[in-house]
């Protein structure tokens, strides 16, 4: 890969010293710049271990991990210059809203970064612009007064403000409606096609895995066990539910077409491919 | 069949929200011992209210609700009220309040005074009812999403109620153990003849429903069987909600003049009419 953002190399962790069983074993990827991964695996599989390497929240016990070349894992590192770098928003991320003000809230970043007025301004009318939430109407509102989906916008530009290269998601659409969810898509897209951001995305939900990510890693037991593009991982059903993994339920009605003989060509991954297929048999 | 739940011209506006909008307006209902009913809208539609109306957690300011013939303005009836209907919310940890599975159950049952045979056969069938018997040893914590949210499930039934109602109950679940839910709770539906209400913004558990009522500022904008409301794509359109993407290819190949049937509306169901 030419010029990735993220490599780990060997990879593991343990989380305290004599524990047997190691969070990550020998973990080995890369990252395009400007991509979107997602990260998937069960409960206790080593996504969080695994994102928590790539903005110094943990060191790894073996191995290196490169972020824009840097090693990261070396003691020394400017740990805050890493961290604006690379954004991280956590599960539930409405609830770790503090700002007195929409405005305040987002600023905190850029605030840190020791930047002037003006610039902290800017930055926070732009990002809130990206979410969908102009800066005029809700600038001044207060995080509490808004919907649940609302703020999880806000705690995303308050990311955003930060112009992270990087953009590490941890199930953020965990109890979003239909709407939010849409939205949200809309603006993690524009995002990518705007700021260059990389994405990485750690997510159960595997619809949303198939609408956004180009490329699927998963995770089982601290190991890499598959990669690949969305089409090429979900075509693999009986595989992922060895591993106590969903598969979109679109590909779950393919691969149950083709147990019952109807030839709905192995890497379909959309509605809109499917019923290109089914209109070509048709004649 | 009897009529189980009543809601009768219904308003309701939370005291300490500024808005002039009530988050119910005007809502009549009426639910049948044994119907499976998925309550369906966007956030802030007044589907939770309407969940919170039907065990007296909520009061209506204008007209009633009757459970099982009992209105929950009788402050003498509600404890039949909500042992008659219980209530599971998003997220099991808010519910979950003993460090052993079993105490956990047993605790509602213990504090309105059973006899300790009699709270030990209720837990013991609560348990065997929601498959976590092997369990119950255990700290809750030391327990899946799924795992929990069935004790939470179990916690309730050992109260031998008539209507479970589930709150949002899958929404932060992962999609394995939401199936396992949905699943569970068609199951008491099915067997133990319980009624259902479930409340989601998921359209896809709305599928093997007996009802799908859909709520929309306040009012219930659709009531009927699921088949014929994943019919309309138009108003689902308008509605804004995203038919489910099996259910989209279903309704785009019938177009194609493939006959698929209306009521197919599980993976299991397109298949068969495929094959």
């Amino acid at each position: 890969m030419i010029n990735p953002i993220i490599v780990t190399k060997n990879l593991t962790y343990t989380y305290k010293v004599g524990v047997a069983k190691a969070a990550l074993t020998d973990v080995n990827l890369e990252i395009a710049r400007g991509s979107c991964v997602a990260l998937v695996g069960t409960n206790g599989s080593g996504k969080t271990t695994l994102v928590q390497h790539f903005n110094g929240l943990l060191r790894p016990t073996h191995g290196t991990v490169y972020v824009n070349g840097v090693n990261v894992g070396t003691k020394g590192i400017d740990l805050r210059a890493l961290r604006h770098k690379v954004g991280l928003l956590f599960q539930m991320a409405e609830t770790q809203l503090f700002g007195r003000t929409v405005f305040e809230d987002v600023a905190f970043g850029p605030r840190q970064m020791r930047m002037g007025k003006a610039e902290v301004r800017a930055r926070v009318v732009s990002a809130l612009d990206i979410v969908g939430l102009p800066f005029l109407q809700y600038g001044s509102r207060a995080p509490f007064d808004l919907s649940g989906g609302e703020r999880r916008r806000i705690a995303l530009a308050g990311v955003l403000a930060m112009s992270p290269e990087v953009l590490i998601l941890d199930e953020i659409s965990v109890g979003l409606d239909g709407d939010g969810r849409a939205a949200l898509y809309a603006y993690l897209r524009t995002i990518r096609k705007k700021r260059n951001v990389t994405i990485v995305l750690v997510s159960h939900d595997m619809t949303e895995v198939a609408a956004l990510a180009d490329r699927v890693i998963v995770l089982h037991q601290g190991r890499i066990v598959m990669q690949g593009e969305p089409r090429t991982v979900f075509a693999q059903g009986e595989q992922l539910r060895a591993w106590e993994l969903a598969v979109p339920p679109l590909s779950e009605l393919f691969t149950q077409l083709r147990a019952n003989g109807i030839a709905v060509p192995q890497e379909t991954l959309t509605v809109d491919e499917a019923v290109k297929w089914f209109a070509q048999r048709k004649r | 069949m009897t009529v189980l739940l009543a809601i009768q011209h219904v308003t309701y506006a939370y005291p300490a929200v500024k808005t002039p909008n009530a988050a119910l307006r005007d809502v009549s209902l009426q639910i049948q011992e044994g119907e499976y009913v998925v309550v369906l809208g966007h956030n802030g539609s007044g589907k939770s209210t309407l969940a919170r109306l039907c065990n007296a957690l909520l009061l209506p300011d204008e007209g009633n609700v009757l459970i099982g013939g009992m209105d929950t303005h009788d402050v003498a009836k509600r404890r039949s009220i909500r042992d008659m209907v219980g209530i599971i919310f998003q997220n099991p940890d808010n519910q979950i309040i003993a460090t052993l599975v079993e105490d956990d159950i047993a605790w509602s049952l213990a504090i309105q005074g059973f006899a300790p045979e009699l709270i030990a056969e209720r837990v013991e069938d609560a348990l065997i009812a929601v498959g976590i018997a092997a369990l119950r040893q255990l700290p809750p914590h030391k327990l899946s999403g799924g795992q929990r949210q069935r004790v939470a499930i179990a916690g309730i039934l050992a109260l031998r109620p008539r209507c479970i109602i589930a709150d949002e109950a899958t929404s932060m679940l992962d999609p394995l153990a939401r199936q396992e839910i949905t699943g569970l709770l068609h199951h008491l539906n099915k067997e133990q003849g319980l009624t259902i209400l479930q409340v989601t913004h998921l359209l896809e558990e709305a599928a093997l429903a007996d009802r799908v009522v859909v709520m929309e500022q306040g009012q219930i904008v659709v009531d009927e069987p699921p088949a014929k409301f994943f019919a309309n794509v138009r108003r689902l359109h308008s509605l804004r909600l995203a038919l489910p993407e099996p259910i989209e290819f279903a309704e785009r190949l019938r177009n194609l003049g493939y006959s698929i049937a209306e009521n197919a509306l599980t993976i299991e169901a397109i298949v068969q009419e495929l094959y």
